[in-house]
């Protein structure tokens, strides 16, 4: 095997080897990573299926896959999305079909260049859909070019692609025709991709016919207008709307308006909000309980690191691993809609705060207190907590002017070799907090 | 899944390796299994160092696979193929991860690259890294956050620039560099308590081709 990136660095580095009694822990790891024999994989069968169900058969199931990737963000990883569920906003929520719909136009304009203009109006800008660009290119990459026939035009591949009831397909490419083309009744037809949706996310209206030498005007009935054929809208307020168009004739000014009454319900969103407390004292896997402040929610969905997902109202979660935690929480309303809130939860150990490992209170002017340094140019408050291995409180303090000199409770001294646990719970000027714990000896 | 694939230190031989290539480039089923069932083991260790979750990793492992093989006819025997393959798979691995970027981005770091003061580790004696096997530095790694490890592995293992891996991860160059800082510093802690408990292993019989 030649090992990756090789060549001149790798050379230096080994040199460098020979020197230095040590090896860099960097080129150690490459080193052992490049004998390592590798983990247990699948057998072959399990890859073989993939190949022919996959790449062969135009992708139709990973499409769904990654679908459900692009749908749920992060929050969906994999099994844990099966373990958890709660298809509540996969199933009935009518943006996942809107969704399919998106990724398929991409797809469709991609591969038929030269109907992109045609097609790119139809490309309705859902929230879901744009977060995720990415998901989108690597369908079109790895699906072998459609094969369909020669799709004649733009809105005859949309039907096509439309996964849901007829009713729902009306918000389609309109075809430009002539007035005269169109029976009166027609003329001012219109329908939407969505007759309910959440707040905040889009709606798309269009026409169903584009009549050449006219103008339209679009009023969604919350004060809003567009004078675009097939428009997109985001409506702000929950509420029940009538939407009206109104068709100009360029040439004599001519009006027509049609009115389609309570034509859309906006759903109102649940609030996404949540605070957590750290433990008091110092644990080794610090115990974070997660406090659920959202308002409107009806389940909740809770995602650690992207990996761990809890469906609990309020968990209290381990935080052992060191670092900052990316914690997001889902929530939605009974109407389907969903909202989303992600913050970020730092849990440090000693290096953290560039806390010394052991001290020694012997008034010899080293060392002779505990304070952790990252502490001292901190802009905002802390608590620092000590307790012995029975748990019993040891000191407390929040200023870095009176740090621990090692005397205990009773009076008497720490003693040589004594482990004493810490924690440090801080609180930045800008609300947020961090937890740090570990151990300091005595020396 | 049974039965798996096992990891196996026996290398190809070059010329062996270059008739299963053919065999793959000429479409033949055979050959992807050929290829599949001796690099498997090797392209999952690596997706691992970027994804925690074993589920996770297969479909990545699934996907870079799909890849290699649809574009395998553009492998032109110019350097080491399985370095070909591996990047194939990091870079599933990284689109992966961003493809749910909203939970896996950790935000700007407020502490500056040269604040990092290590006092406390230069006391000890540099431990001897050529120990480490395979299971130390997965393990190490999965106690990492995925933007520390995707970072680190980027940097130190794939030997990226930090320009290089800011664009690939949508971060920063300063984020890249104190995100790199911060990894390699826990990485070091943890691996350092394995090696003092003595797990840090001889084990990975040298693989050599």
């Amino acid at each position: 095997m030649t090992k990756e990136g090789s060549s001149s660095k790798g050379n230096q580095e080994n040199s460098e080897d020979r020197k230095a009694s040590g090896v860099p822990l960097e080129t150690g790891m490459r080193k052992a990573l490049d004998r390592a024999p590798g983990l247990a994989a699948p057998a072959w069968s399990w890859m073989e299926g993939a190949i022919q169900g996959g790449a062969v058969a135009a992708g139709a199931a990973q499409g769904a896959r990654w679908l459900i990737q692009a749908k749920l963000g992060a929050a969906a990883v994999g099994g844990a999305l099966v373990m958890w569920g709660g298809y509540v906003w996969l199933g009935d929520d009518d943006s996942d079909k809107q969704e399919q719909i998106v990724v398929q136009v991409l797809e469709e304009e991609s591969s038929f260049g030269s109907e992109g203009d045609d097609l790119s109006v139809a490309v309705y800008d859902l929230e879901e859909a744009t977060e995720e660009p990415e998901v989108v290119e690597d369908l079109t990459i790895e699906e072998p070019a459609p094969q369909r026939e020669a799709a004649p035009a733009a809105i005859s591949t949309l039907v096509e692609a439309e996964p849901v009831e007829a009713e729902e397909s009306e918000a389609s490419v309109p075809t430009r025709r002539s007035w005269d083309e169109v029976p009166p009744e027609e003329r001012t037809a219109f329908g939407s991709t969505l007759d309910e949706a959440c707040v905040g996310s889009e709606v798309a209206f269009s026409t169903t016919h584009q009549l050449v030498g006219t103008r339209v005007l679009w009023n969604f009935g919350d004060g809003r207008f567009s004078a675009e054929y097939t428009p997109s809208h985001v409506f702000r307020e929950a509420g029940v709307y009538d939407v009206t168009l109104s068709l100009t004739r360029n040439k004599d000014g001519m009006i027509r308006t049609r009115t389609i009454e309570n034509m859309v319900t906006i759903h109102p969103k649940p609030i996404a909000n949540f605070t957590w407390k750290f433990p008091s004292r110092a644990q080794e896997r610090p115990l974070v309980a997660f406090h659920n402040q959202s308002t409107d929610a009806a389940s909740s969905m809770w995602v650690f690191d992207g990996d761990l997902v809890v469906d609990e109202l309020e968990p209290a979660v381990e935080m052992d691993r060191v670092g900052e935690h990316t914690v997001q929480l889902i929530v939605s309303n009974g109407l389907g809609c969903q909202a989303t809130v992600s913050e970020h939860v730092e849990v440090g150990n000693r290096f953290g705060l560039q806390a010394p490992a052991r001290f020694s209170p012997n008034d010899d002017g080293l060392y002779d207190t505990f304070m952790p340094k990252g502490l001292q140019r901190s802009d905002g408050t802390f608590e620092l907590h000590i307790t012995g291995w029975d748990g019993e409180t040891i000191f407390l303090t929040s200023s870095v002017r009176k740090p621990w000199d090692g005397q205990l409770p009773s009076g008497k001294w720490a003693q040589s070799g004594g482990r004493y646990h810490w924690s440090v719970i801080q609180h930045f000027s800008d609300g947020k907090t961090a937890y740090f714990s570990d151990v300091i000896e005595v020396e | 899944m049974k039965p798996f694939v096992n990891p196996s230190s026996t290398p190809v031989d070059p010329v062996v390796l270059r008739r299963w290539i053919e065999r793959s480039q000429a479409k033949e089923s055979e050959g992807y299994r050929l290829i599949y069932e001796r690099f498997a083991p090797v392209m999952i260790l690596a997706i691992r160092r970027y994804i925690k979750s074993e589920a996770d990793a297969l479909d990545v492992l699934q996907d870079g696979f799909l890849k290699v093989f649809a574009n395998i006819e553009g492998y032109t025997f110019r350097g080491s193929f399985e370095g070909w393959m591996r990047r194939i798979m990091v870079n599933t691995a990284i689109d992966a991860l961003r493809s749910r970027k909203s939970v896996w981005l950790v935000g700007d770091n407020e502490e500056m690259l040269d604040n990092i003061v290590d006092d406390a580790l230069s006391e000890e004696e540099e431990p001897v890294w050529a120990t480490l096997g395979q299971d130390d530095i997965i393990e190490a790694m999965d106690q990492l956050t995925p933007m520390y490890r995707a970072v680190f592995n980027l940097f130190a293992i794939e030997q990226f620039g930090h320009k290089d891996i800011a664009l690939k991860l949508g971060i920063s160059v300063g984020t890249s560099k104190s995100n790199y800082a911060k990894a390699r510093r826990n990485l070091k802690v943890i691996l350092m308590e394995r090696i003092a408990k003595g797990s840090g292993r001889q084990s990975d019989k040298k693989r050599n081709d």
